[in-house]
């Protein structure tokens, strides 16, 4: 049996990452894959800051490492804040790259964004990519930047523009056949 | 609507680790696997469990067979008993008997029943809600007996926990209609059930 986790960088009502989260969570599962949708609201954490460890570690960075560690697949949907991720994303791979073992050495990562302009959150998605590799994590390559949103989603959280589903595919493709060793 | 509520079975209980971070142990996952195995959840089902690792892993073994997709939600969680920790069986069940007699009551900083049951009702209400067909959720012991006792509208009471009606260490199932409200079946063993 092969899992993913499923989150997104935004937790807003209405997010369009969410709606990307839960619709690649929906190819997956087609897939055959047992998808387990995450919310990072379910985490909090405290903004990182070296001076809370060891005492003052929060319980959900060690809950939420080891998900990371115990599935096959991690899709990450995230938004873009200013040309680069939001604080929440950057505020939660703090935390997680401090936890031991890795839990960026047993996932094969899949990225992808929405934003409402036509860049399609390209430029998150390149730090959010340095970012993961800098820490270990084998993201797939297929880049799955998305916009503008509006013109993106139908009324179902469907992404139905061609070009868009045949990235998806590629990327659930990936996502199901790299294995790290 | 019907709704199917599935306690995880056994544990690997490991003193040195979260218990929410304790998975399913070998006899556990078996059960689970054959549960699952006989296809009696709906087809496609969404299935909501909590963020307790030995919910989400009985959550996707029922997900690998009937194909819907997982969300997990730290709302739908057991009880807290984070105050008091890992306990020896004999400790815990003298505290589990306090927590279902006295449920306005926090027993040594364990959450509330009263508090609990309202946090998870909300929480399938919410899910609910939004579904169109049958929902199955994966979760716990505690929890689904104050969630039964709700739709049952039945006082909260030990005498309504699995152990005392199904298989003693987890993995049973309860059917019911949230909004009925009705209790359509109540706790029965993974190996018992027959919807």
């Amino acid at each position: 049996m092969t899992t993913a986790l499923t989150l997104s960088g935004s937790i807003r009502k209405g997010s369009e990452n969410r709606k990307l989260q839960d619709h690649m969570g929906r190819k997956l599962a087609a897939a055959g894959v047992a998808v387990t949708a995450l919310d990072l609201a379910d985490f909090d954490m405290p903004i990182f800051n070296e001076d809370l460890e060891p005492d003052h570690v929060p319980e959900a960075a060690g809950r939420l490492a080891a998900m990371f560690r115990s599935h096959d697949i991690v899709f990450i949907a995230s938004p873009e804040y200013n040309g680069g991720v939001t604080p929440l994303m950057v505020n939660t791979i703090a935390w997680l790259s401090r936890q031991k073992p890795s839990p960026f050495r047993h996932a094969v990562f899949g990225i992808g964004g929405v934003s409402s302009g036509k860049y399609g959150t390209i430029w998150a998605l390149s730090h959010l990519r340095d970012q993961l590799s800098k820490i270990g994590a084998l993201v797939v390559p297929t880049l799955l930047g998305i916009g503008p949103a509006d013109e993106a989603i139908n009324a179902d959280g469907d992404f139905t523009e061609a070009a868009i589903q045949r990235k998806i595919g590629q990327m659930v493709e990936e996502l199901t056949s790299i294995r790290r060793a | 609507m019907i709704a199917y509520y599935l306690s995880h079975p056994e544990v690997m209980i490991d003193a040195k680790v979260p218990v929410p971070e304790w998975g399913l142990s070998g006899p556990g996952r078996q059960r689970a696997q054959a549960f699952a195995g006989r296809n009696l959840l709906p087809a496609g089902a969404p299935i909501y469990t909590s963020t307790e690792r030995k919910a989400v892993e009985l959550a996707e073994i029922i997900a690998a067979a009937n194909g819907g997709v997982i969300t997990a939600r730290h709302e739908f969680g057991e009880n807290d008993r984070s105050s008091t920790g890992f306990m020896p069986p004999d400790e815990f069940e003298v505290m589990a008997d306090r927590f279902f007699a006295e449920p306005h009551a926090s027993a040594r900083g364990w959450e509330k029943a009263i508090d609990a049951q309202k946090r998870v009702t909300d929480a399938v209400e919410k899910a609910l809600a939004g579904a169109s067909g049958p929902v199955i959720f994966c979760g716990h012991g505690g929890v689904g007996t104050l969630l039964k006792c709700h739709v049952a509208r039945r006082a909260i009471a030990r005498s309504e926990d699995q152990g005392r009606r199904g298989a003693r260490g987890g993995g049973n199932v309860f059917v019911f209609d949230f909004f009925g409200p009705a209790l359509l079946a109540d706790w029965t063993a993974f190996e018992d059930f027959a919807p």
